[in-house]
């Protein structure tokens, strides 16, 4: 058996039962080593080399689909407390996020015009997308927290709510991205009813990014900063803001760890946690149009400390397991 | 249940009695596919449908034996009634 088959042979070891290799991975490898040799025998140097790629493609594959059947066996949520936990989540988290956006999107609606205007329906339905990014890591928190912290979480629900979190992080990358701007520019017009140059928050990403090029050329009918650093500030930020998703739920997972805790403790925490990440957040940008920290380092310091947080969650956790584990193991 | 491609993996050995993987994807022609032959294999190994055996390797001979797979007695009577006239006409005999 060559390197590369012996290799696959150990992965396939890790993800499959003895009986599984014996009857599955060893009859293709050893089919394949008697393929190549009979063709070395025969002096067909060619089709000795397609033989040996097509035999090793063919290990791959198998070992893909045994790979695929257990993930498969793996994300099936059998408990129905899982289910009840990730229910609960789901119906806590849009209603959060629901509440979170409606209100975010009230605030510069009732700032700018008469609650009673004419366009005002118009125009709130123009600031629920800005609105919609810091909704959905409210809606994230307070869902994992209240949805699955009373009752201890399992590592399965921990990859279910993470694959959501991933999800809805790329939702808000395309909206951050393309969406907002497209609504912020279409407010202003709606509001003043004339044309408006863009600002730095009605630009699409890939037009901020261009903006970012040290060498790209100056372009009409916008009102930008003349410095570069509000352009990166601006461009980071929406990137940084579009991971937060994600980043709220890896904090919110880490805090509640195996042990249950109370509703009130919960609630106060996702509060606390939500506040501390984007008081850093409004830190961070202060800092940075201050010109002490660079504009990456401003727009990405509160995920950056979320994730330390995090981590360090974690670590006590697992320590907790283990000395849990060794005290049982000891009596 | 029975899938098409257990089908002809029995109908070939059936007819063949005893055959390796790759010898299974040459007869079939194309049908069987070299990557996904030997997972089908060992389900029907699970099922009852199929037995193997490795292979007396020569004394000097490297590496893994080669599996020899035969159709088993139930295996032979699966592929009997699945190609029978009767299972085409009432397919409830089928289930």
């Amino acid at each position: 058996v060559s390197a590369a088959g012996r290799r696959l042979r150990a992965i396939a070891r890790r993800l499959c039962q003895p009986q599984t290799i014996e009857q599955v991975i060893d009859p293709v490898l050893a089919d394949a080593r008697f393929e190549f040799e009979d063709a070395i025998r025969q002096r067909r140097v060619w089709r000795a080399c397609r033989l040996w790629l097509a035999g090793h493609l063919a290990i791959l594959k198998v070992v893909a689909i045994l790979a695929a059947a257990r993930a498969a066996e793996a994300a099936h949520v059998p408990t129905p407390r899982e289910r009840h936990a990730l229910l609960d989540t789901l119906a806590i988290g849009t209603v959060m996020a629901t509440a979170s956006i409606v209100v975010l999107a009230l605030v510069p609606l009732f700032n700018v015009i008469e609650p009673l205007h004419v366009d005002s329906a118009r125009l709130l339905l123009l600031l629920v997308p800005q609105a919609i990014p810091i909704g959905l890591p409210v809606g994230l928190t307070f869902g994992v927290l209240l949805g699955v912290g009373r009752s201890g979480v399992t590592w399965r629900v921990r990859a279910f709510i993470f694959i959501f979190a991933l999800v809805l992080s790329l939702v808000s990358l395309t909206l951050l991205g393309q969406v907002v701007p497209r609504a912020n520019q279409a407010f202003r017009v709606a509001l003043l009813g004339r044309d408006v140059p863009k600002g730095l928050n009605e630009l699409s990403l890939p037009e901020l990014h261009q903006l970012r090029r040290p060498n790209s050329a100056p372009r009409s009918g916008l009102s930008l900063p003349s410095d570069g650093d509000s352009v990166a500030l601006a461009y980071h930020t929406r990137l940084a803001l579009a991971s937060t998703p994600v980043v709220v739920t890896l904090l919110a997972l880490s805090w509640i760890g195996r042990r249950p805790r109370s509703v009130l403790m919960l609630a106060v925490g996702g509060a606390i946690t939500l506040f501390g990440y984007y008081l850093s957040m409004s830190g961070a940008r202060t800092l940075a149009q201050q010109h002490t920290l660079s504009a990456a380092a401003a727009a990405w310091t509160p995920n950056a400390m979320a994730i330390i947080v995090a981590v360090a969650l974690v670590a006590t956790d697992v320590r907790c397991w283990v000395r849990d584990s060794s005290t049982i193991d000891g009596r | 249940m029975v899938s098409r491609k257990e089908l002809l993996i029995l109908e070939l050995l059936v007819h063949s009695e005893e055959l390796y993987g790759l010898q299974l994807v040459a007869a079939s022609q194309g049908r069987l596919k070299r990557g996904t032959v030997y997972v089908t294999l060992g389900r029907m190994e699970q099922k009852g449908y199929i037995a193997s055996t490795l292979e007396n390797a020569p004394p000097n001979a490297g590496g893994l034996p080669r599996r020899i797979y035969t159709a088993t007695a139930l295996g032979r009577r699966m592929w009997r009634t699945w190609t029978s006239g009767a299972t085409r006409l009432v397919p409830a005999v089928a289930k």
